[in-house]
């Protein structure tokens, strides 16, 4: 599922390095906060396996094989911000050294298989541990969330070939999907028969402390133990409060920040309402000759200077978004600090 | 195996022309063979095999060209200008097959589709393999260590850094684990099915990861024994050349010349 490079067109790829550069550069941040230098190489080793495990092949159909992914089982056993960083490394590794994915894809990569494939893994194998946490549930789960996962980052990558003008919507998804749903079937199976295993043999792994019994029928309880996985937990609610905000403010301008490059393309090309009643009644031109619109930076929202007018675009969407947040927090800072004094 | 440039210059040169293969793409045939004599100049430079780069630069054709398979289609149902006007110029004027595509039922239509759509295949598939060969080349001329440490010094985060270093460390290691315990298992069940074969490589990825988790816990003791502090220790800067900064210029005029020429 690797994007090779020239697949996807530059602003696409483009957009999706923003995306995937700031999600792994909030990822790395949360790992120095949040992981001491044992739980540092304990991850890093873990993260070598994931490596070693992708030469993991299963048949599929028409005589092809797929390999084992291992995005969701990363996120299961690691957590996800160690598992999107641990699979960037294993993307940076792959392409730099084996040729397998682009460097211009690289972002596409790490968003598809660094980013989509870990969190909905994550998140279904988190929604079904929350329904029912006996063994069979976590084991379904884990089956769900390798297959959600490897289907949903074959839907991303369907979706971006598309928005490249690659491929026809219809056609690129409906293989992609449907090829790696089978895919997915081998990966779930792989992913549960793991889990299953690590539940009866250490179950500590998947952060939890007591030994699995299939009699103790919701006795399961999740802790923070030492495994790279387990988030250690902040010591007061405050510090806990200012973590998840200040988490939630990092992903929402990264979102905002993708978004705003990405969506810069679809603008249209003709003038809004009141541009076009200003150059009907003469006013623009008028205006215009004044030379009033070279005064702006980033006039029609290009950077002087740069020629690639898709590259221009992109870097004011991104200028607009980070000057606009950084005024939005310096008159925010200003505001709490007065209602504190 | 010379290295006759420093990493980071390799990297930097390497990257900018990956850069601006894909996006000057189309590329006419002197710009395909210009970047091939480069990277043969700089392998037999290096003392690379080129037999072995060349080998090794085809494992992209199956992946690119699955996925560039797709491109055709947008020329399903289109009218002859119509397909005219979505390709490169010199793509449609080169192939001029562009007047082929008429609505001839549903399988001519595909197959008039695919007439049209073969010269971007093409131009998808050689941009992959170009990039692949510029990417192969520096893999093989530089070695991991000073990739690496090329990455550190161009402000990769630090805990990628140190991840890299590990999987180049050990996945040697695991790798081998693996194998031997998958053939280990095969011959213990010469007669499983690839089906339940499987179904067992839960188990074996389980026994590695409690394998790798063990082994994991003594390399940590052993790195924090030796004075381990979370950041692996640093070479110093290594000030880029003549020979380097040559390499860093020619490659930006090149990849300049290939953006916009």
């Amino acid at each position: 599922m690797h994007i090779p490079d020239g697949m996807l067109d530059t602003k696409t790829f483009t957009t999706l390095w923003a995306g995937g550069a700031s999600g792994i550069g909030y990822a790395s941040w949360w790992i120095r906060r949040h992981f001491d230098s044992t739980k540092m190489v304990l991850m890093a080793v873990m993260a070598s396996l994931i490596f070693a495990l992708q030469m993991l092949n299963f048949p599929v159909a028409l005589g092809t094989s797929g390999h084992f992914a291992g995005g969701a089982a990363a996120a299961i056993i690691l957590g996800f911000w160690p598992a999107s960083v641990v699979m960037t490394a294993v993307l940076i590794i792959q392409a730099l050294l084996f040729g397998d994915g682009g460097i211009t894809t690289l972002g596409a990569n790490i968003v598809n298989l660094a980013l989509c494939a870990p969190s909905v893994g994550i998140l279904v194998y988190q929604l079904g541990c929350r329904l029912h946490s006996v063994p069979a549930a976590r084991i379904i789960s884990s089956f769900l969330a390798a297959f959600s996962s490897v289907v949903a980052a074959a839907a991303l990558v369907a979706i971006e070939l598309w928005a490249s003008g690659r491929a026809p919507f219809y056609p690129v998804m409906t293989a992609m999907v449907s090829w790696h749903a089978l895919i997915g079937i081998g990966e779930g199976v792989i992913t549960a028969s793991l889990i299953a295993f690590l539940l009866k043999v250490r179950p500590s792994l998947l952060g939890i402390t007591q030994p699995v019994d299939k009699t103790s029928v919701g006795k399961l309880e999740a802790e923070p133990t030492s495994s790279p996985g387990a988030q250690v937990k902040p010591t007061s609610s405050t510090s806990s409060a200012q973590a998840g905000s200040q988490q939630g403010v990092v992903v929402v301008f990264a979102v905002i920040a993708l978004a705003a490059a990405g969506l810069s393309f679809l603008a249209s090309q003709h003038p809004d309402g009141l541009e076009y009643v200003y150059f009907e009644t003469g006013i623009g031109s008028f205006f215009e000759e004044l030379g009033f619109s070279k005064l702006a930076p980033l006039a029609d929202y290009l950077i002087p200077g740069v020629a690639n007018e898709t590259l221009s675009v992109v870097g004011a969407g991104i200028i607009g978004v980070v000057l606009t947040g950084s005024l939005l927090f310096i008159v925010s800072t200003l505001i709490v600090r007065s209602r504190v004094k | 195996m010379s290295q006759p440039f420093s990493a980071r210059a390799m990297l930097l040169a390497a990257l900018a022309l990956v850069v601006s293969i894909v996006v000057g793409a189309p590329h006419s045939a002197l710009v395909v063979i210009t970047i091939v004599t480069l990277v043969v100049m700089v392998s037999l430079l290096a003392q690379a095999s080129l037999r072995k780069l060349l080998l090794r630069s085809l494992v992209v054709l199956p992946i690119a060209g699955g996925m560039a398979l797709f491109a055709p289609l947008r020329f399903l149902g289109r009218t002859a200008e119509a397909v005219g006007s979505a390709v490169a110029p010199e793509i449609a004027g080169a192939a001029g097959l562009a007047e082929t595509v008429q609505s001839t039922g549903m399988l001519g239509s595909l197959a008039n589709a695919y007439l049209a759509g073969a010269p971007l295949m093409v131009q998808m598939i050689l941009t992959s393999w170009l990039c692949v060969l510029v990417l192969l080349t520096l893999a093989t001329v530089c070695p991991v260590s000073d990739l690496l440490f090329a990455l550190e010094q161009l402000r990769l985060p630090r805990a990628l850094t140190m991840l890299l270093g590990f999987i180049h460390r050990y996945v040697d290691l695991l790798r081998s684990e693996l194998s031997s315990l998958s053939r280990a298992m095969v011959l213990r069940a010469p007669t499983l099915s690839r089906r339940r074969q499987v179904l067992l490589y839960g188990n074996l990825a389980g026994s590695l990861v409690i394998r790798t988790q063990d082994r994991a816990e003594r390399v940590s003791a052993a790195m924090l024994a030796r004075g381990f502090t979370g950041v692996l220790p640093r070479r110093h800067q290594q000030r880029l050349v003549v020979a380097d900064i040559t390499l860093l210029v020619i490659a930006v005029v090149f990849s300049l010349a290939i953006t916009w020429v």
